[in-house]
């Protein structure tokens, strides 16, 4: 398998790469158990192995709606950025059992957007959200990965996903408020990256040529950015406090199984299923969602066809939601949804050992629409999709894997 | 080598101060370091610098023949640890502070570029990413209720609802580059433009208090807020290298425009900024076994007069020394081979200088380490 076939899956997390772009494209998320792709130190560390170096960029534009009684809602920003992938095997470092990768979304409208209106921690907010999804859409994602083959079917991998959180602190001193412009105003703004572990296994069986079998296992931590932070106000004879903290760019800490069935015949299927705790997440302000959100387990299918010069990847992903009911005092909103995807990948020239490939990949979520029970009472339908493309290229490399621990010279 | 070392370096791994460098890369260049940055600099004995910083420095360039003639491109990325960004927004004029050192390696740099090269000529274009901050916060008030803080001050969040609307956007500043690489000598210029982390935003305050009183004592206000932080003047360097036998001196020398500064009110200093050069020497030795020692002194002028107005900024002319040693595994980078080691100090001194009758001194200090792989 080359592992060039594009997969635009849905692991139950929010944030581009596992919405719209962490995978193969075409493979609907089951990618746990794919090998040699340049975006697998997101999707399993453990999978990564190229015989020197790969890499892949593509453009991907995803549009995302939302609706509640048939209006439209604004969630977050159109997503329209690059992914940037890329492997290199060890083999530079006489260790070609390694491999190091890197995956990252870089969103062209900014590295992130992020927008919390004003409504009292202590009053119902009665805008409608879906914190599954809101802010997160078109954000900069950055996955570093590693991994070692421990022998030729044995792989073990650790990642890390790196996020931000925010302190601001703000001073602002009005002496004439007919003249707002001239008011003195200091700050301090200090974006902190934070760091996020996972881990991957990944267990090959078969022969090239054979009928094969892969099995992966995909462990994630929690993601959570806190912005905080206080404003001084001096207005007039009013010295006023104000503190804001929020939780933003959350997923759950989550299992993936994966499998995958390698056919002679150059078909493979695959399978992979992931468990995420969403009953931990608490809501923007830090709320306790209680148990109106529960964990959900994904199920996630797809079939790749192989040939010489091209690659065709279907895939299917059922997802369900993790909201039981509208948490008390909310807004918040979520519904089940089905996923289908379709990839492509053809050769396009051999340059040496290297191998230029086309990709392309479309994607389509479809909620289900949901009235879903809400304990004041309010009936709120709500309903939604998600629509992506991606082009791009990828860069492989079809020289030898090296099969010795420490040694590049055997 | 106290800021030299560019023109000499493996082709790629000096990108943003050499960006045609790039043309010359044959194959690929991963160049990756980890820097901490100890400063010790006091105003008297306020403290002017924060530290320790560390920071990671990621180089990756690729290039190879196109026909005739040579391309390539590649990125460097100095990511500062823990903090992405750190900005400080000083409110009053006659604060006493430091701009030049202040924030100064604490903020997130990303450049990237692409070259050309046509025989020994190489030229390259490529741009300074960095970011901004569009920052609107919606504060209402409904109640002046609160608990009272041990600054006089009314602790009302409980009755404030606080709305906020961030993005942090891209920015570009161009990078030019041309470079002679010669058998004889290698020698570049390049240009870069001005940058810096400008926050820009609304602060809207609204009042949601019961009675025409409060109203009319408390009308709805909003502060516009613009400011430039971590700003770097726009500059141009020069590099030259020439090996001789087993040495390798190389010259370097910046020009930095300056003059421009203005606080982050906007204001600008009395009297204003000047426009400074920079000018720095540099010796590698091949001392056999693969190793190379490297040195290097450098002289920065201080762009800050003294300042006879309300503002009180401080800076001081800067002594720079270097020294590191490299080890390339199975021979030198230059001459076609795969890794080099390098470790490195630098100690900036910075002249003790008397700022409104409080003295300005310290040291800057720099350990690095690193390898340079060619792919």
């Amino acid at each position: 398998m080359t592992g060039l076939l594009l997969g635009l899956l849905s692991i139950a997390q929010a944030g581009v790469l596992s919405t719209y772009g962490g995978g193969e494209v075409g493979s609907a998320g089951n990618a746990g158990a794919t090998v040699r792709s340049p975006m697998a130190a997101w999707h399993n560390p453990a999978a990564m192995r190229s015989p020197r170096i790969e890499e892949s960029v593509e453009w991907l534009y995803g549009v995302h709606r939302f609706t509640v009684n048939g209006e439209e809602i604004d969630v977050t920003d159109d997503a329209n950025g690059l992914l940037v992938g890329a492997v290199i095997n060890g083999y530079w470092f006489r260790v070609p059992a390694l491999n190091i990768g890197i995956a990252t979304y870089l969103p062209m409208a900014g590295p992130f957007a992020w927008k919390e209106p004003p409504e009292g921690k202590k009053q119902t907010p009665s805008t409608p959200r879906v914190p599954r999804y809101g802010n997160e859409l078109n954000r900069l994602e950055v996955a570093l990965a590693g991994n070692l083959w421990i022998t030729d079917g044995l792989s073990i991998g650790v990642g890390v996903d790196v996020s931000t959180e925010v302190e601001t602190l703000t001073i602002a001193a009005v002496d004439d408020i007919d003249k707002p412009e001239q008011a003195k105003k200091a700050q301090d703004i200090r974006i902190t990256p934070t760091f996020h572990p996972y881990a991957g296994v990944m267990v090959v069986a078969g022969e090239p040529g054979s009928t094969g079998l892969r099995l992966a296992v995909v462990g994630r931590t929690a993601r959570q950015m806190h912005d905080f932070g206080r404003s001084n106000v001096k207005l007039l004879a009013l010295d006023a406090l104000y503190r804001h903290e929020y939780f933003r760019h959350q997923a759950p800490r989550s299992v993936t199984l994966g499998t995958a069935l390698v056919c002679p015949s150059g078909f493979e299927f695959r399978a992979d299923s992931t468990y995420a705790a969403w009953s931990e997440v608490v809501g923007p302000y830090g709320d306790d969602l209680g148990a109106a959100w529960g964990d959900t387990m994904n199920l996630r299918l797809g079939v790749v066809g192989d040939w010489d010069d091209l690659s065709v990847q279907l895939g299917h992903a059922i997802e369900p939601s993790p909201m039981r009911q509208v948490p008390a005092g909310t807004a918040y909103l979520d519904a089940p949804a089905r996923t289908w995807t379709a990839g492509v990948s053809r050769v396009l020239v051999r340059p040496g050992a290297r191998e230029l490939r086309l990709l392309l990949g479309l994607q389509r979520t479809r909620f289900q629409p949901t009235t879903p029970a809400d304990p004041s009472g309010a009936r709120r339908s709500f309903d939604g999709a998600l629509t992506a493309v991606r082009v791009g290229v990828e860069l492989g490399h079809k020289g030898k894997l090296k099969g010795a621990l420490w040694s590049k010279s055997q | 080598m106290a800021g030299a070392g560019a023109a000499g370096s493996v082709p790629g791994a000096a990108l943003p101060i050499d960006p045609a460098s790039v043309a010359g890369v044959d194959g690929e260049t991963v160049a990756l370091a980890w820097r901490g940055t100890y400063p010790s600099v006091q105003i008297d004995d306020l403290e002017v610098m924060e530290g320790p910083i560390h920071a990671l420095d990621l180089g990756v360039a690729f290039g190879g023949p196109i026909g005739q003639v040579r391309g390539g491109g590649g990125f460097s990325l100095y990511l500062p640890l823990p903090d992405a960004v750190a900005s400080v927004v000083h409110m009053e004029a006659d604060e006493l502070h430091a701009p030049m050192l202040e924030d100064a390696v604490d903020f997130i740099s990303f450049d990237l570029a692409t070259g050309m090269g046509f025989g020994p000529i190489e030229v390259g274009v490529g741009a300074a990413i960095g970011i901004d901050l569009d920052a609107d916060t919606t504060i209402t008030v409904r109640s002046i209720d609160g608990e009272k803080t041990d600054e006089n001050t009314l602790d009302i969040t409980e009755n404030a609802d606080v709305g906020l609307d961030r993005r942090l956007n891209w920015t570009a500043t161009p990078l030019v580059g041309l470079r002679l690489n010669h058998d004889l000598v290698i020698a570049f210029l390049s240009y870069r433009g001005q940058s810096g982390f400008r926050t820009q935003g609304d602060t809207d305050l609204g009042f949601d208090f019961e009675g025409d009183l409060f109203d009319d004592l408390f009308p709805e206000v909003t502060l516009p807020v613009d400011y430039l932080s971590v700003w770097t003047p726009a500059r141009v360097a020069i590099g030259v290298s020439a090996p001789v036998g087993r040495f390798r001196p190389e010259l370097i020398a910046k020009y930095l425009w300056v003059s421009g500064w203005r606080d982050t009110q906007n204001r600008a200093p009395d009297p204003e900024f000047i426009d400074v050069p920079m000018v720095g020497l540099g010796l590698e030795a091949d001392v056999g076994s693969g190793f190379k020692a490297r040195t290097g002194y450098a002289y920065h002028v201080s762009p800050v007069p003294n300042q006879t107005g309300l503002s009180r900024l401080a800076d001081a002319d800067r002594h720079v020394v270097g020294m590191g040693l490299g080890w390339a595994r199975g021979g030198i980078p230059r001459d076609n081979d795969k890794t080099e080691i390098a470790l490195g100090v630098q100690g900036q001194r910075l002249a003790p200088r008397d700022v409104a009758g409080s003295e300005l001194s310290g040291w800057i200090w720099t350990m690095s380490t690193g390898v340079v792989t060619r792919l």
